[in-house]
């Protein structure tokens, strides 16, 4: 009989140069004629009592008689297993795959096929309310890092044979399994097709969380101060959007799952709009749309009328802002810059400093920067609460902070050197480029322009689930490049 | 550079829609004070009524053919391809300064008294660049948001003027002299530049109905008569004052305290002149066969270079904003040459 | 590379688009009344600065006409003046014929006045009393308003009045007039065309 077994250890012990974690547990089965094995795992991957309870117990009781290794094999698979999945194999690589995923993998000696047992137990975070999508009225599951929990939330969701995952790898060295998951009667063949090209091109050494992949899926030589690639970490917001024709892609390890194609009006729509009776959800909208303009262009329409067009402020607003701006020493485009990069510098610090000191960091940033600053005379309150005002809006739609923060500094500078012409300029650039920009084909600022009357029902207004419900707007109607 | 795919017919006619309509916001003079409403009116539909016919041809071509008159003549007269590239490109480049020498007289005359008319004008060039080089498409789904910000700003502007109506300030009989009625009719004639426009572009868009122009004209002909109607009554003798009589109309809307109202309207006026020009850039791009930086960059650079030359010399400025010459012009590139193409087309078909 | 080289080459030049930013709010002079009167045969243009203190600050330049008195006011008296936000024209009552219709003739040609301004003929005391508060021009502003709605005849701004006396058939204009005599209550004055 070849000595299977051995060579195959020697190869794995090879290829992870003798690793500590890795486990080869040799077995002798109860038999006529002497067979051995091993069982190989990964420590810390795999659930120690289920490997126990499935895989060794029942692997020790059984009697194989006088079969060979191969029939063995078989006998395995159909009559041995417990309530654990089993899978043939015969390739090193697919080994290599199944131990660093948790499974426990059964080698015979004398046999060239492998069986892996889906003995997975590694410790994971739990299904808890994600923490950036917080809701008043829902579901409070949110994604979490396993792959396969993260699929069994969406299938618990859509009970629909139509709802497919396909498994793909990716990172040359990591090796992240990614699932493309979609919804076969609403998602266009021609979507999937570009979404398994575009992973594929991926040549990325590692992927460890959405953002490595976001970029590889969006649309080349378009513009990129917008996102054309969704995130979420809510499983209902996903089945959500499967149903509109898009297409989700769940990262091993994150629990953040990318949504394609990404339109504009989606970020101004939240899962509280659609639990909310429609008047409000409406209502949240427009203020919705009013924030996120508001924080573009706030500060630059401020620097632009006290630079250059004072008498457009009204009187008595005028009297108050001339005063307290010609006490200060810098010029107004100066000091609304100052203030939006202290802001920032503010808002990192926040995010990064441990929970403890948080408090400290407010108490600076308010009192000292911030109050004390207009006392000295170094900024107006004017400034101040314009800025204010605006970084605040921005959080309004907090998935545009970063295009909004972007957009808000150019605005600044542009108003600051040519007025309120400057500005509008530059607007008009920012919206051929926002117009321009392609998600998976489909054009970002689709409802708005290509406009879509039927889609205006979810875009500033959100009308009642009798109308919404009635008809759903595949997103593939969008596209221009493609049949409808 | 977005990929030849078609889109929506009626996207395009809303943007040459909004392009015919922002003509008026640059009037200057153009209509004479000794014209009384009434005839203003006559003539504006008289002006209208030509571009209509202009428009004809490459409506023709387009239901007849499903192309536009330059894919066309690409096809049909393959030798002719560089002659005719050099006919519309030069017709652009002298509409684009016909656009240009207005907008930044008004800017640096009405709105930024100081401002340099050549550097605002590189400035607007340079953006034009930009979204001409994205391509016709994405300046007609610009031209959705355009539309909507005219919307606004012409609310504003009318109802802001509504306070101000004086039916003793204008009259609405018939009176006029010949020069002033033929001035204001040929100056009517100039949107006529949008069937150009439209010859060379239509061949891209889907869905076309002949309702589409009709209404195009329609409501640049609503738009073009509220325009006189304010400015004739509620503006009256004073507009006669000031040049951009336009202008002047969103200087006197308020709504009680609140004014500055011609703010609007010069981020109107910029939105629309950036949009014509860099229309006017695609169309460039597309008879010329280049589509990149480069190509709408030599051309803005040539429009950039007549627009200096005219700030400089008068007479120069005299050609380039010849109302005569626009629509002579037009008449040639829009008429014309596409009758030619259907007359030898319905030989080839 | 190219593309942040392209983008620093416009912002310089827009830098040098000369567009202008000295009427800039922290050091703009914003003119909001203007007052008229003749004094031993000088008329007196008054300038009334936007202003939060109770005193107003006014400057008076001789010159004999409202266009001079602004040019006179931009290079020598009020540096940074801004007459885009100029609210009110008193003009004493004795200058009606001769020099408001010649002011307003002159306000008419010009972009940067508001042409919604309001206009008023006023007695000398009248004159001195708003001189003295700043805050009886917003008084003075809504017994305008007032005597409009009283009588819809009478013409309060540089527009209606300019378009009223150019189309003068002989019965004359009728505009408000402040009178000290009458608690500033609004009156109105009729005032005839006059060729200049």
């Amino acid at each position: 009989m070849e000595d299977t077994l051995s060579k195959i250890k020697l190869s794995l012990n090879e290829m992870f140069s003798h690793s500590a974690d890795l486990t080869i547990k040799d077995i002798i089965l109860k038999s006529n004629n002497n067979l051995s094995g091993a069982v190989i795992t990964i420590e810390g991957m795999c659930s120690k009592d289920e490997l126990a309870q499935s895989v060794l117990n029942p692997l020790m009781m059984y009697d194989f008689g006088a079969q060979s290794s191969d029939e063995a094999v078989e006998t395995i698979l159909s009559s041995v297993s417990g309530s654990c999945d089993m899978v043939k194999f015969n390739s090193t690589q697919e080994l290599i795959a199944f131990i660093t995923s948790g499974f426990a993998v059964i080698v015979l000696n004398g046999c060239e096929n492998m069986i892996a047992a889906g003995v997975q137990g590694y410790s994971y975070r739990s299904v808890s309310e994600p923490e950036s999508e917080v809701v008043q009225r829902g579901a409070r599951e949110g994604f979490t890092e396993p792959l396969r929990v993260n699929m069994s939330l969406i299938r618990r969701r859509m009970k629909n044979p139509d709802l497919v995952f396909e498994q793909l790898t990716v990172g040359t060295e990591s090796k992240t399994q990614v699932m493309i998951c979609y919804l076969k009667h609403c998602a266009s063949p021609s979507l999937i097709k570009k979404v398994k090209k575009r992973l594929g091109e991926c040549q990325l050494p590692t992927v460890f969380a959405s953002g490595y992949l976001s970029e590889y899926l969006e649309d080349k030589s378009t513009s990129r101060l917008f996102s054309g690639a969704g995130i979420s970490e809510r499983p209902d917001t996903v089945c959500g959007k499967l149903t509109e024709g898009r297409i989700a892609v769940i990262i091993d390890g994150t629990p953040a799952v990318i949504i394609i194609p990404r339109l504009f009006v989606e970020e101004f729509q939240g899962v509280d709009d659609y639990s909310n009776r429609s008047y409000y959800a409406t209502l949240i909208r427009l203020i919705k749309y009013l924030s996120f303009f508001f924080a573009v262009f706030a500060p630059a329409l401020y620097v632009a009328l006290a630079q250059f067009h004072p008498e457009y402020i009204p009187t008595r607003i005028l009297i108050k802002t001339s005063e307290s701006l010609a006490e200060t020493p810098l010029p107004v485009t100066f000091e609304v810059l100052l203030i939006t990069f202290v802001y920032e510098i503010m808002k990192e610090a926040g995010l990064r400093i441990p929970k403890s000191l948080g408090h400290a960091v407010s108490i600076v940033g308010g009192l000292v920067v911030g109050e004390s600053a207009v006392n000295a005379g170094i900024i107006s309150a004017s400034t101040l609460m314009v800025v204010a005002t605006a970084a605040i809006c921005s959080y309004v739609t907090s998935t545009l902070y970063p295009p909004v923060t972007i957009l808000r500094v150019v605005l600044i500078i542009t108003a600051g050197i040519a007025g309120l012409w400057g500005t509008v300029l530059a607007t008009a650039v920012t919206v051929i480029s926002m117009c321009s920009k392609t998600s998976l084909g489909v054009p970002y600022m689709s409802s708005l322009s290509p406009f879509s009357l039927r889609s205006m029902r979810d875009v500033f207004v959100r009308a009642s689930w009798k109308k919404l419900g009635a008809h759903t707007i595949r997103v593939q109607k969008f596209s221009e490049t493609e049949e409808n | 550079m977005q990929p030849e795919i078609k889109y929506s017919s009626k996207r395009l006619m809303l943007t040459l829609m909004l392009c015919a309509c922002s003509v008026i916001l640059l009037q200057n003079n153009n209509v004479s004070p000794k014209n009384s409403f009434t005839v203003n009116l006559l003539c504006m539909l008289g002006g209208l009524a030509v571009c209509a016919v202009m428009f004809l041809p490459p409506v023709i071509l387009k239901k007849r053919f499903d192309t536009d008159f330059l894919t066309l003549s690409g096809k049909v007269t393959p030798k002719l391809k560089i002659p005719l590239a050099a006919l519309y490109a030069l017709y652009f480049v002298y509409a684009s300064v016909y656009f240009i020498l207005p907008y930044t007289d008004m800017f640096c005359k009405k709105y930024y008294p100081g401002a340099s008319p050549c550097i605002i004008g590189l400035c607007v060039l340079a953006a034009c660049v930009y979204a001409a080089c994205k391509g016709a498409n994405i300046i007609t789904r610009f031209g959705i948001f355009l539309f909507v910000f005219a919307l606004a700003a012409n609310f504003l502007m009318f109802g802001g003027s509504i306070g101000s109506v004086d039916f003793a300030n204008s009259s609405f009989l018939l009176y006029t002299d010949f020069e002033s009625a033929a001035s204001a009719f040929i100056y009517f004639c100039s949107p006529s530049f949008i069937a150009v426009i439209y010859a060379c572009l239509a061949g891209d868009t889907e869905n076309f109905r002949l309702s589409q122009p009709f209404f195009a004209l329609l409501f640049t002909a609503l738009k073009y008569a509220l325009v006189l109607f304010f400015v004739a009554f509620s503006v009256g003798a004073y507009a006669q004052r000031q040049e951009y009589q336009s202008f002047i109309l969103s200087r006197v809307a308020h709504f009680d305290s609140f004014g500055g109202i011609e703010s609007f309207f010069t981020a109107l006026a910029t939105m629309s002149v950036f949009m014509i020009i860099s229309m006017f850039l695609s169309c460039v791009n597309k008879s010329t066969g280049g589509g990149g930086v480069k190509n709408s960059a030599a051309f803005a650079l040539i429009i950039f270079i007549a627009a200096f030359m005219a700030e400089w010399n008068n007479s120069v400025k005299e050609i380039f904003t010849n109302d005569v010459i626009l629509i002579i012009f037009t008449a040639v590139v829009a008429v014309f040459v596409p009758l030619a193409y259907i007359f030898t087309g319905r030989k080839i078909k | 590379m190219k593309r942040l080289l392209s983008v620093l080459l416009l912002f310089i030049t827009v830098i040098f688009s000369g567009c202008d930013s000295s009427h800039k709010i922290e050091t703009a002079a914003i003119i909001e009344n203007v007052s008229v009167k003749r004094e031993h045969g000088q008329l007196y243009y008054t300038f009334y600065k936007l202003s939060s203190e109770e005193k107003p600050q006014k400057t008076s330049i001789p010159a004999s006409s409202f266009e001079e008195a602004c040019k006179l006011a931009g290079e020598k008296y009020i540096p940074h003046l801004s007459l885009a936000k100029l609210r009110l024209l008193l003009v004493h009552r004795d200058l009606k014929d001769s020099v408001m219709q010649r002011d307003i003739s002159y306000i008419s040609t010009q972009t940067y006045f508001s042409p919604v301004a309001y206009v008023a003929l006023c007695d000398s005391e009248a004159l001195r009393k708003t001189g003295e508060s700043p805050k009886l021009l917003s008084t003075v502003e809504e017994e305008l308003r007032l005597c409009r709605k009283n009588n819809p005849s009478v013409r309060l701004d540089y527009l209606s009045i300019f378009n009223s006396l150019q189309r003068d058939n002989g019965n004359g204009v009728e505009i408000a007039y402040l009178n000290s005599e009458n608690e500033l209550k609004a009156d109105t004055e009729k005032i005839f065309r006059k060729m200049f």
